[in-house]
């Protein structure tokens, strides 16, 4: 097996960090989504008839 | 303190403007949308409303009781209001709205998806807004976890059961063939490696999930992203017209979208444009297929890396550790909702109960999907889609089409009462 070059280790650790960002960005998605969910359930469970009207009507304008 | 400061992106303001413009856009395809549905409705009603009269009408004249015409009279009542949201009258027509709605399908994920490919490709739009586009696609997410109030336990059990012996079939079928095809071919690993888990289980994640333990360079993940999104678009906007040309009912769509379609924001779009029960059976269906990404991600390590004895000494992989941090987490919300509704809580309701929190969550999931609909389509640049090419975009997009065909055999053969999701009625 060749040794990998300088250039070749850059790139894999470049590669290696720019993976690690998007996939630290997927967890932060999906605890953000988690927190919004969970939002809308305290939110619905205190003013059901508002969220429900706000959503369905409210937000209609023609 | 550390783990709050993490959720928040530093230089976050950069997606504001972006993000901004999603919600205008996704303001205004659902206001047009609405526009149409109530002039299709409308429609309907103007034709109707005599009909149901003249039933009612006979029905006086042969004496039956009374409390026999309550429905029918409920059912005028139903029409005339959707007539009166247009200030209309019995005879008059909205033939356009009809024709719109029904037969072109000119519903808020066409309008959102198509209008924004529009805008993308034809307006240049200034460079402040893409950071924002690029984040609005995840907000589908917090929508599929609120859908989890849709689902009771049977329905996981029972379609979700269903959904993942097909996605694992298909999952590691398809996976194992392209991989192989790629080695076969002369294909180098990297690109092998991130192709096979992006046909097989969710396009883009599983790409970026897969690219650093198979070791692929950025332009390979380049093409294989082309490669996957050239498809997932050219699905997004044929699955729907061919399920609709074969007659393939709802349930049986939702399946056949959430095998062949790799995004879950694209499975989304096209099962919600197909219909209501489509979109239960995919977003189910398609949870179980993510759960599997961790696992396709130590397939390749296994095939690439342990297999082949390529593992330098001192760079001892975790697999504990893979399998922890490629889980998409937001998913352990949506089965709590699921949870929620199956155990029948009377202060949650459910999402027909009215004023119950579970009837108003359910009003809220498409402002979510609108959003994130609008991402999508403000994000697909055919200048992307072109990076798609190579041998390794012929393999991908063979076996692609080889699991579309495959997958609506099967659901063909499954029938649509295995793959209806009864939760919601």
């Amino acid at each position: 097996m060749t040794k990998p070059d300088a250039s070749d280790q850059e790139q894999e650790t470049e590669l290696k960090h720019m993976a690690e960002n998007v996939f630290s960005s997927e967890k932060r998605e999906d605890i953000w989504a988690l927190i919004i969910a969970m939002g809308v359930l305290i939110l619905s469970a205190a003013f059901p008839d508002q969220i429900y009207h706000f959503f369905k009507e409210g937000l209609y304008l023609f | 303190m550390k783990k709050l400061k993490h959720l928040f992106v530093p230089n976050w303001t950069r997606f504001v403007p972006g993000f901004l413009f999603c919600l205008v856009f996704a303001f205004l395809g659902m206001n047009l949308d609405h526009l149409v549905s109530k002039y299709h409705k409308a429609n309907i009603a103007s034709v109707k409303i005599p009909a149901l009269e003249q039933q009612v009408q006979e029905m006086m004249e042969s004496g039956i009781d009374r409390a026999a015409l309550i429905p029918a009279r409920k059912e005028i009542e139903k029409q005339r209001k959707a007539l009166n949201m247009v200030d209309g009258e019995v005879g008059q027509q909205w033939g356009w709205a009809t024709f719109l709605y029904e037969k072109a399908q000119f519903k808020y994920v066409a309008i959102l998806l198509l209008g924004g490919i529009l805008i993308r490709n034809t307006i240049p739009l200034p460079k402040i807004l893409f950071p924002g586009i690029s984040i609005a696609r995840p907000i589908i997410k917090p929508g599929i976890i609120i859908l989890g109030v849709h689902y009771v336990w049977a329905d996981v059990i029972k379609v979700g059961g269903v959904g993942l012996a097909l996605t694992a079939v298909f999952i590691f079928g398809t996976a194992i063939v392209v991989m192989w095809l790629c080695k076969k071919w002369g294909v180098s690993d990297g690109l092998g490696g991130i192709m096979g888990a992006g046909t097989g289980v969710c396009g883009v994640s599983a790409i970026i999930a897969t690219s650093p333990v198979v070791r692929s360079s950025p332009i390979e993940m380049a093409y294989a992203i082309g490669t996957i999104l050239f498809f997932g678009t050219l699905m997004l906007f044929t699955m729907p017209y061919i399920g609709k040309g074969i007659d393939l009912s709802e349930p049986q769509f939702g399946a056949w979208d959430a095998i062949a379609i790799l995004n879950t924001a694209q499975l989304v779009a096209a099962a919600e444009w197909y219909g209501t029960e489509a979109r239960d059976t995919a977003v189910l269906i398609n949870v179980a297929r993510i759960m599997f990404l961790p696992l396709v991600v130590l397939f390749s390590l296994w095939f690439y890396i342990l297999r082949t004895g390529k593992q330098e000494p001192g760079q001892e992989i975790n697999k504990w550790q893979l399998v922890k941090d490629k889980f998409p987490v937001f998913i352990l919300g949506f089965f709590l909702l699921v949870f929620l509704n199956s155990l029948n809580i009377e202060s949650l309701g459910g999402p027909k109960i009215e004023g119950s929190p579970f009837w108003a969550m359910n009003a809220v999931y498409k402002w979510f999907f609108a959003v994130g609909f609008a991402g999508i389509g403000l994000s697909i640049s055919i200048e992307d889609m072109k990076k798609a090419g190579g041998k390794a975009f012929t393999i991908g997009m063979v076996a692609a089409l080889v699991k579309m065909v495959l997958g609506l055999g099967v659901v063909l053969l499954i029938g649509t009462e295995m793959l209806r999701v009864t939760g919601s009625n």
